[in-house]
């Protein structure tokens, strides 16, 4: 029994660890829930204009960090594509390039649709662990003063948007 | 040309290691003197290999060749030269590149090693056998998933320029440190697995030994540059952060530790045979853990370069062989071990004792570091574990290892805890006194866990020193043989001493201050003189200049900088320090709040210095043991 235990305890850490590797991204408690987002200042995809957080208040708005090496930002891009055409919710989306390049982040949005009303670019991905990304893709909420609401980890979908975003949307509409 | 060139040499690295693999296998016919020649000769021609493939990526860096991918992403034509040369190990695939090249390196030191005589010869023909498969199984690795000489076409005109965290001196020197502590340990885990499966003896727990303080003294200085690099650079002032990627360097230090003590025991007294090939096996299969932990973006965080789960899946398989391959060795072919028959206070008991503690406090940083995941899958949840867990478990292994760390310096082989009482007596009550007093008299009270930590830390310092002291008139070999373990342990006191001090006494204030306004941080007085525009060679950057005053006398002025680089937005902190042995003063310069008004990060942190000071002693200690000792030891 002596020489099997560090044999079981290592298949256990193995399997567990495989997992986790297809494991989907889920919730974690933000703590930057109901503060202004952190500050920041970045360029745009592929050109030299660098906005900061002022620059994109105004508007309630999705902030949504992906990347093209992401397997879940693959899987929600259509629905966020859905989203953005739909003039009845009628929200922005604010598209943070999260350790990628330019290149193939124009790729990606030019084969697959572009959501995005603008897609600013954080390649080595400080602005990222400003915002406490775990993992792409994420997505907060902000309202009209960059305040944060709401932060979903992981693939966003339409059962997600209606149950847990929509109605946080609604609420600050009013 | 360089790239095809090192394409090339890659992949006759690859089949170098692949033959030195097989020749110490028994399906190839051979004496053991020719398969002894010729292995070794292939172990060399493996690491020039190797060699070759990183010199031809270094050239492709050094005249901005922006067709080769990697170079592209890494570098620009305005970096310094130094950190074009450093850029190399920069990002995923070229830091892989040299973890393979320090490994071959390592096997090369193995082969030509003059530790092995006539009946350990098979030992060596194995351990670098083993070491050939690790090897090709790594350059498989590069070449499928992260070949650094992929070109791409129609290639930039100009680079991306490397990550500017990693612009800095300290981080140019920090991971070949880092790695060759990691990929060292794999010298130890190839003799544990080779003694395993072919001699029925113990000596290659004296060999093992060597390359685990070897591994040892890497992995030391590797982990304290890296909080070095992170308290000045990060920006946050703090020096370790229970980040996953820290934590991957410190697992293995922990068990390594365990496993250059329990050698001793293995080669002197022919015990703890199994537990020791079982701490080899573990050093090293942490070190791959660690690679995995980084580079397969299950966990993220600020290290991190690159995340691709098919990279990950890849360093998942390759643990799964060499960890999962060599538990089962271990378990099929551990000797009937003597029954054991111990004094609890004999130094072997008490050396035991203390690697039970090293491992279950590496065991409580696994578990935290995987805790997230583990919640993850059960409930679906994501809770971050941070610093709070750590700095709470890590004390219930620690308080008792800095315990019996002293009690086991004076312990004897086979000895008994009465004759050990009556040595230690003094020393212990001389260490509570002086702790005491510094603790209620010079620093004043704090917390009971404070006054532990000061008194456990004197204990250690006065027990490692004391066999040095005790010999300083009798013959230099006496004198020298004592020498590492004293700086060893005095090394680990003195890191302790800085961290309890440090974490009990620093004051940290977060505050905007206009031009000439000031803030008092315990004794010392901030003041903001003026902030002014500076350009480096590839950034702008803003520079205050802040003087500090203690009892209106200026003791100093420091000029923390916000930077922009070129190629990268994001803004960098340098912060601007000003130290001596007793304190850190420390500003960084925060956000531009309009009005010449700033927002500023200011601590004041005493003998913070120690916590670098001391691992700088402990690798001394190791030094001292790998070449200081090895006259004295012919001579015996």
């Amino acid at each position: 029994m002596k020489r099997i235990l560090p044999i079981i305890i290592f298949v256990g850490l193995f399997v567990f660890l495989a997992k986790s590797l297809y494991q989907p991204q889920t919730n974690i408690p933000s703590p930057l829930i109901g503060k202004p987002m952190p500050t920041f200042s970045l360029s745009e995809l592929n050109s030299d204009t660098s906005l900061t957080d002022n620059d994109i208040l105004g508007a309630i708005s999705l902030i949504n960090v992906w990347a093209t090496w992401c397997v879940g930002c693959e899987q929600e891009h259509s629905f966020l594509v859905e989203l953005a055409a739909n003039q009845t919710i009628d929200i922005p989306i604010i598209g943070i390039n999260w350790k990628d390049r330019d290149d193939l982040a124009l790729r990606w949005l030019s084969q697959r649709g572009d959501p995005y009303i603008v897609v600013l670019s954080d390649p080595i991905g400080k602005t990222a662990i400003d915002f406490g990304v775990y993992g792409a893709p994420e997505t907060f909420l902000i309202d009209e003063q960059g305040v944060i609401h709401y932060k979903h980890i992981g693939p966003l979908d339409s059962e997600i948007f209606a149950n847990n975003i929509m109605p946080i949307i609604q609420d600050l509409r009013r | 040309m360089a790239p095809e060139f090192g394409q090339l040499f890659l992949i006759s690295g690859l089949a170098a290691s692949l033959m030195q693999f097989l020749l110490g296998l028994n399906i190839i016919s051979l004496n053991q003197t020719n398969r002894e020649v010729l292995i070794t000769r292939f172990t060399s021609i493996h690491s020039l290999a190797v060699f070759l493939a990183m010199l031809c990526l270094s050239y492709s860096f050094l005249i901005d060749d922006f067709s080769v991918l990697y170079v592209a992403l890494n570098s620009h034509t305005n970096l310094p030269v130094l950190y074009k040369v450093t850029a190399l190990w920069g990002a995923h695939e070229g830091s892989l590149l040299l973890w393979i090249f320090l490994l071959s390196l390592w096997g090369a030191s193995l082969a030509y090693s003059q530790k092995f005589f006539d009946q350990t010869v098979i030992l060596k023909i194995k351990s670098l056998s083993i070491l050939g498969l690790v090897s090709f199984g790594f350059i498989l690795f590069i070449i499928y998933t992260s070949n650094p000489f992929e070109r791409i076409y129609p290639f930039p005109e100009q680079g991306r320029d490397l990550n500017p965290l990693l612009q800095d001196p300290a981080l140019a020197i920090h991971p070949p440190m880092l790695y060759a502590g990691y990929v060292g340990l794999a010298v130890p885990f190839a003799l544990a697995l080779a003694s395993l499966m072919s001699s029925k003896d113990y000596h290659w727990a004296g060999i093992a030994r060597i390359w685990a303080i070897n591994s040892w003294l890497f992995l030391t200085g590797g982990i304290a540059l890296g909080s070095w690099w992170a308290y000045y650079e990060l920006g946050w002032g703090g020096w370790w952060f229970w980040d996953p990627v820290e934590n991957a360097s410190l697992m293995p230090w922990l068990v390594a530790t365990a496993l250059v003590h329990s050698l001793i025991v293995t080669e002197k007294k022919q015990l703890f045979n199994g537990f020791s090939a079982l701490l080899a096996i573990i050093a090293f299969s942490l070190s791959l853990l660690g690679t995995f932990l980084v580079r397969s973006g299950v966990l993220i965080s600020v290290h991190s370069f690159a995340s691709d789960p098919e990279r990950g899946l890849f360093i998942l398989m390759l643990i799964g062989f060499f960890t999962g391959g060599a538990l089962i060795i271990y378990a099929l072919n551990q000797k009937q071990s003597k029954p054991l028959n111990l004094n609890l206070f004999s130094r072997e008991s008490l050396l035991l004792l203390n690697n039970v503690f090293l491992c279950s406090a590496a065991g409580l940083i696994m578990i935290g570091t995987l805790y997230p995941l583990v919640l993850e899958l059960i409930n679906s949840e994501k809770i971050s574990v941070g610093p709070p867990y750590f700095n709470f478990v890590i004390l219930f292994p620690f308080i008792p290892l800095m315990l019996f760390i002293g009690v086991a310096v004076f312990s004897s082989w086979g000895g008994t805890g009465k004759k050990l009482l009556v040595n230690i007596n003094r020393l212990a009550l001389l260490s509570i006194v002086i702790g005491l007093i510094i603790s209620y008299l010079i620093l004043g009270y704090e917390t009971p866990l404070t006054t532990l930590g000061l008194i456990l830390a004197i204990w250690t310092i006065f027990t490692g020193a004391m066999p040095v002291i005790k010999n300083l008139g009798s013959q230099t070999h006496q004198l020298i043989k004592n020498l590492p373990m004293a700086l060893a342990h005095i090394g680990l006191g003195l890191t302790v001493l800085g961290i309890t001090v440090t974490s009990s006494y620093g004051i940290t204030f977060d505050d905007t201050l206009g031009f000439g306004q000031s803030k008092q941080v315990g004794n010392y007085e901030f003041k903001l003189i003026s902030i002014e525009d500076r350009a480096g060679p590839n950034f702008k950057a803003k520079v205050a200049t802040v003087d500090i005053f203690s009892d209106n006398i200026k003791v100093g002025s420091v000029f923390p900088e916000k930077r922009i680089y070129d190629s990268a937005s994001p803004s960098m902190t340098e912060a601007g320090i000003d130290s001596n042995l007793f304190r850190d003063l420390f500003v960084a310069l925060g956000e531009d709040l309009g009005g010449g008004i700033w927002s500023m990060h200011l601590q004041y942190k005493p003998l913070l210095r120690l916590i670098w000071l001391g691992p700088m002693i402990m690798m001394l200690g190791a030094l001292c043991r790998l070449f200081l000792l090895k006259p004295f030891r012919r001579e015996t």
